[in-house]
């Protein structure tokens, strides 16, 4: 098959492409990191069959000319966001995507934010480094008491040890996952794996896709009520805009964590901030919000008890990897006649 | 038959200290109550008649040892009861018990948040929004926004677009090298292979069968130290550890490979990690311990990006009394029994019974 490749491609699977793509080439984004250009795609796709794309906008006027063109394979989660689905459809041409290549990134980096802000882990480092508060202190040592201690940090009352540690562990604790989709798997798979007990809301699945991690499904209410962390990990649509209301914050326990690697959307900032504010939950490790970059001067900056990353969670180096891995994949079994997982238009190849 | 009398120093949870009551007549006194630590002449005092002493932080020297005929057990709620004089305790013949793992999972969760925190620059990041950088202009009311379907900080200028700046990597399909496997190795270890690590450990007094059983390869000092891209230090400090990383195991690491400590300063060779990082032969470094604490103000190791710092709290979690809580009223119903102990320090003690 002629085919031409603007998405990031990882090399170790470029024989397994040579099997397919009989004349191949590289271009555009994947080469060059910047977009080509609709008139240049359209050019560069006379004859090609298949075209393996990532950011390029593919659309209705790049489909109708592409007369060659079989395949479709879009490098990113949503690519509804880059290739004109309808018009591929029209044409018959079956357009395949990597459903979770930052899967993993986003899960490692939501137990992160879970434990640092739990931990004070970012806290404290910001504190070593850049004031005096931890540094530029000696404590009393009158009785000799500490002759023998290495770790004299850990001692004194007014030492870090007391003043920033006594966060809770995972270990144990019940972890409320909202959304179970490709990221929400992911997390819970960790939270498993750290002892904890799930409870997951996810309206679409069923009890015996959260046996893996051994988890019980509740209704959003309950999962407020009872978890001792929360993760978000859903889309947003119109039914989950606003999920996480006042109402649902309220209804956290006064120990409790909640972590937002999802979109902004879906919780109201504003009760949110006004349950760290009061102290009325634990802590909240947010990596989205309602305006980014933040507003200089934003009231959330100021919260002691709040780690925030400015939407960093799905920026990973290893995602080329994961895409090109899925997508082969997803590529071997269309072309083997079989049905693609990850296919944002089933229709055209059951007809 | 009466209690035994048995004095507590150390902080002791509900609902071990009322098991420990029922079965003890208890005193509770030093660090417990005041949060300080008590003299000898204060201990030898308060230990008058005791035959069972629990204690956390207070300096049990053969003095104390000697001048309390009555006791017959002594408890330390620590790791490692390093303030305990354990010879002092086997030439009386009194077991010393301790409470190996009670910080394992607070420990095993830091060193998996810290690591992740460096690698995607989680910390960093953080201080930098806290700074006032990477912001936008300032906004009169920040809920009055209309949403977009595909949010992003900026991607006007890769030079200040904080998805760019601060990219990471992940942990899934790398390697994690570990140099000593007890309590929180095992608790590490399983986290990290079910968020899909590679993981090898050095522990020469562990069997090979026994970290296979596990999972993990089983490796000498030099392999984990040349083919590691985490090199984490979870030994005690002994005589045998002190130093026991030098100049030439960092030489070892992969110029892309990152060293984690929150076991012991003591137990790596200060000069040989700094130059490491300083000359930037290694990637970066996750470390909750020192050489000296608190951490001297001028250390270099609080100008370095590549490198997150924490003040010795990798072990401070909020459950870890209740873990050695529950150790030690085990270990006394045991001893009220008659029972043998679980978790003896002096194992040498029982060749003199």
């Amino acid at each position: 098959m002629k085919t031409l490749v603007t998405a990031r491609f990882d090399k170790r699977y470029l024989d397994e492409l040579k099997a397919i793509a009989t004349d191949l080439r590289f271009d555009g984004y994947g080469v060059h990191g910047v977009k080509m250009a609709t008139q240049d795609l359209i050019k560069a796709l006379e004859g090609v069959e298949l075209l393996i794309s990532e950011f390029e906008d593919i659309t209705r006027e790049v489909i109708e000319k592409a007369d060659a063109l079989k395949i479709i394979v879009c490098c990113r989660n949503e690519a509804f966001a880059s290739v004109d689905i309808e018009a591929a459809t029209e044409k018959g041409i079956p357009v395949l995507y990597a459903g979770g290549r930052n899967a993993i990134a986003v899960a490692e980096h939501t137990i992160a934010l879970l434990m640092c802000v739990s931990k004070n882990i970012a806290l404290t480092d910001h504190l070593l480094k850049y004031t005096d508060e931890l540094t530029n202190c000696t404590y009393s040592d009158k009785q000799g008491e500490r002759r023998h201690v290495i770790s004299e940090w850990s001692m004194d009352p007014r030492a870090p040890f007391a003043v920033y540690g006594g966060g809770p562990e995972m270990y144990g604790k019940t972890f409320g996952q909202i959304g179970f989709g490709h990221i929400g798997r992911e997390v819970a798979k960790r939270a498993y794996a750290l002892g904890m007990n799930l409870l997951i809301y996810d309206p679409y699945i069923k009890p015996e896709d959260v046996a893996f991690v051994n988890g019980k499904l509740v209704d959003l209410e309950t999962l407020m009520r009872e978890s001792d962390f929360i993760s978000v990990n859903c889309n947003v649509t119109p039914e989950t805009r606003g999920l996480i209301s006042r109402e649902m914050i309220n209804l956290m326990k006064p120990t409790a964590y909640l972590v937002n690697t999802a979109r902004a959307p879906i919780i109201d900032y504003d009760a949110l901030y006004d349950a760290l504010k009061e102290k009325r939950i634990a802590g909240a490790g947010l990596d989205v919000f309602p305006v980014e970059p933040i507003p200089a001067g934003d009231k959330i900056l100021s919260l002691k008890n709040t780690v925030l990353t400015p939407h960093l969670a799905g920026s990973s180096r290893d995602i080329i990897g994961h895409q090109t891995e899925i997508i082969m994949e997803q590529l071997k079994t269309l072309l083997g006649g079989g049905r693609p997982r990850f296919i944002c238009n089933p229709q055209v190849i059951r007809a | 038959m009466a209690k035994p009398k048995c004095v507590i120093t150390a902080e002791v949870m509900e609902p071990y200290l009322s098991q420990i009551k029922e079965m003890c007549d208890v005193t509770v006194g030093g660090w417990a109550m005041e949060k300080r630590l008590m003299s000898e002449d204060e201990l030898i005092a308060l230990l008058r008649g005791a035959e069972i002493f629990i204690v956390e932080f207070e300096q049990v020297t053969a003095r104390v040892i000697e001048a309390c005929p009555d006791l017959k057990l002594i408890m330390c709620v620590r790791g490692n009861p390093v303030n305990v004089d354990r010879n002092a305790c086997t030439a009386r013949g009194i077991p010393l018990l301790y409470t190996p793992g009670r910080n394992a999972n607070s420990v095993a969760e830091f060193i998996v948040g810290a690591m992740i925190a460096l690698i995607r620059n989680i910390a960093r990041s953080y201080h930098e929004l806290r700074s006032g950088r990477y912001l936008g202009e300032p906004k009169d009311n920040i809920y009055d926004v209309t949403y977009r379907d595909d949010m992003v900080w900026s991607m006007n200028d890769p030079g200040t677009n904080p998805y760019i700046v601060f990219k990471g990597f992940e942990v899934f399909g790398k390697t994690f090298g570990m140099v000593g496997y007890g309590a929180i190795g095992r608790k590490l270890a399983k986290i990290l292979q079910a968020m899909g690590m590679r993981i090898m450990a050095y522990d020469p007094y562990v069997p090979s069968e026994e970290l296979e059983a596990d999972g993990i390869e089983a490796a000498t000092m030099e392999e984990v130290f040349s083919r590691s891209d985490f090199v984490s230090i979870q030994c005690k400090v002994t005589e045998e550890t002190k130093g026991l990383i030098g100049a030439r195991e960092i030489s070892l690491m992969k110029p892309t490979a990152y060293f984690i400590n929150t076991a012991r300063g003591v137990i790596v060779d200060q000069k040989a990690l700094m130059d490491a990082l300083l000359e930037k032969r290694i990637a970066g470094a996750v470390l909750d311990v020192f050489w000296e604490e608190p951490l001297p103000a001028n250390h270099p190791l609080l100008q370095m990006d590549n490198v997150l710092i924490t003040p010795h709290i990798a072990g401070a979690s909020r459950d870890v009394p209740v873990q050695h809580s529950l150790m030690i009223a085990d270990e006394i119903a045991r001893y009220v029994k008659g029972e043998g102990p679980k978790r003896l320090f002096n194992k040498e003690v029982l060749k003199q019974n």
